[in-house]
Formats: C-alpha cells, structure tokens, sequence
C-alpha cells in the first residue's frame, strides 16, 4: 500500500507535501532514539513527538510517513524540513492504538 | 579492524538506552559531553584537574554497535556519543565538503558526536566507526538515490556557531 492510499483509507490529514511511497509497515513510538534503532525502512512511523528531531531520525532511517496521533502538529520549521527529506506528514485525532488497529485490518503488520 | 572481504551485512547489536549529558567547565568554557546510564547527572559542580565542571544539559538518547551478520565481526563505537544532522548552517565548515564529494542523488550529512566537542586532545571518531555507520544506515535506505553520510565532529566549524539537530529525545516533558 502507498502513502495516498493510506491517506483516505485511515482517514489522515496531510500537513505537508504529499510523498508517495511505498509503505511497508508500522512503528509506533515517541523516542528518536527507539526510532533510530527499531524502524525499517518503509515503515509507517506513528508518534505524538512533534520536535524537528524526529524528523532528523526518521530521515535517517527512511519512514515512508509520519502520522502525528491524537491531533498533534508540528511547527513550521519542521514541516519545512520534513518537506526537503521527502517525508510526508499526517495528523490524526485517533489515538495510537485505535490507529493501529486500523492500519492492521488495511493489511498493514 | 572489519575484515575486508565480506561485504557486511551490518545489524545493531550491545544497545544501550541512556542519557547524553553535557557539561561546561566554568573557567575555560570547554564543553564536554558523556553517554551515561545513570538518569541522575550531577548537578553540582566538580573539580577534574584543572577545570571546574558544572551541568548544561541531558537528553535520552541510545549507544549501539554494529555486528556483521555475515562474519560476525564487530565494531565498537566507543567514539560515538551522538549523531546530529547537519543543517549546512555554515559555507565555509569542512562537514558541507562531503556534500561537494558526494554524486548526485539526495544527499544527508550527520555529524557524528565524540565526547569532546571541541577536541582539545585532537581525538574524534574514527574513520572506521565513519565507515561503518554509512555501511550500516546506507544499507538500509529504499528510496532511490538517497545517501546519507556521515563526518565527524573534529571537522565541524566550531561547536559554538553549528545548528545542527540532535538525535535525541529533547522536550519529553513538553509533548501535552
């Protein structure tokens, strides 16, 4: 499943540029260094974080996306550098785990 | 020292979460930062020497090492504290010659972090915890033409005017 897929399916407000990639699974957590450490490349990154060094991890590994859970959003500056790294942004009023539970029944493991 | 002929498949083994703490000596200004397991960094200030050490700040961040799954061989990064990504603040800093180097492509400089920033004893991480560090996160990237590099501290322009971004869990506290 690709990013624009997962827009409309879960229901996801973009915040940025929309990024179409593949997304190959989840990772939820609001640590930059369990992301650094535990995401796969693809992964769809689930997190209530909204600092831009988020964004410097999650480019390091290569998330497909970020959802932002339980309505957070992020400042300016870190929209710009999600923007530059090709990352597109989400927000979302679901919480993590009611949003897992989704992404689960769309196939997503 | 890897061995030379495997092409390694590196994995992340001896994962440690803890704290970088960085401290200020109040004399000379020389900065110091240390990975520590101890969530408690001493916040009174202490004599080393001849300097005077007082707490500037401390965030979670996490130490690892690289092991081939292929020959099992394995590097420590015992020079590693931190990685940072370079936000090209300054022209002129050596860092944003690895951009020059670099062909085509997206191209993403992190600084790796030793723990001493401004590298009085000239000591930094090495050219091989380099190596392995864009082995390791350059095998990992899917998309096309993406490439991260890395630099150590030493080539920075000073610790003093660079803004790069940290990885590491500031603002825990701040979320809600």
């Amino acid at each position: 499943m690709n990013v624009s897929e997962l827009k409309g399916k879960a229901e996801l407000g973009l915040l940025n540029e929309l990024f179409d990639r593949e997304v190959e699974g989840v990772f939820i957590s609001d640590m930059v260094s369990d992301i650094v450490a535990g995401v796969h490349a693809g992964n769809l990154l689930l997190t209530i974080q909204t600092h831009k060094s988020l964004i410097a991890s999650a480019n390091l590994v290569d998330v497909s996306a970020v959802v932002y859970v339980r309505g957070k959003r992020p400042a300016e500056d870190v929209i710009e550098l999600a923007n530059r790294a090709g990352i597109s942004l989400f927000t979302t009023d679901q919480d993590a785990w009611k949003l897992a539970i989704r992404l689960h029944g769309l196939g997503l493991e | 020292m890897a061995n030379e002929a495997c092409r390694h498949d590196w994995t992340i083994v001896d994962l440690q979460n803890g704290y970088l703490v960085t401290e200020g000596c109040t004399r000379c200004g020389r900065r110091a930062s240390f990975f520590t397991l101890k969530d408690q960094p001493h916040l009174d200030t202490y004599m080393e020497g001849g300097h005077r050490w007082r707490f500037l700040a401390s965030a979670q961040s996490t130490r690892f090492n690289l092991q081939c799954a292929k020959c099992g061989i394995k590097v420590e990064l015992k020079n590693v504290i931190g990685l940072m990504l370079c936000t090209e603040c300054a022209e002129d800093c050596d860092v944003l010659k690895l951009k020059d180097e670099s062909e085509g492509g997206s191209t993403w400089i992190y600084v790796a972090l030793c723990s001493d920033p401004m590298h009085e004893n000239g000591v930094c991480v090495s050219d091989e915890e380099i190596r392995v560090l864009e082995e390791y996160f350059n095998g990992n990237i899917k998309s096309p033409g993406k490439r991260v590099r890395f630099a150590p501290c030493i080539r920075w322009k000073s610790v003093d005017v660079c803004q790069g971004d940290v990885i590491a869990d500031v603002g825990m506290k701040e979320i809600y």
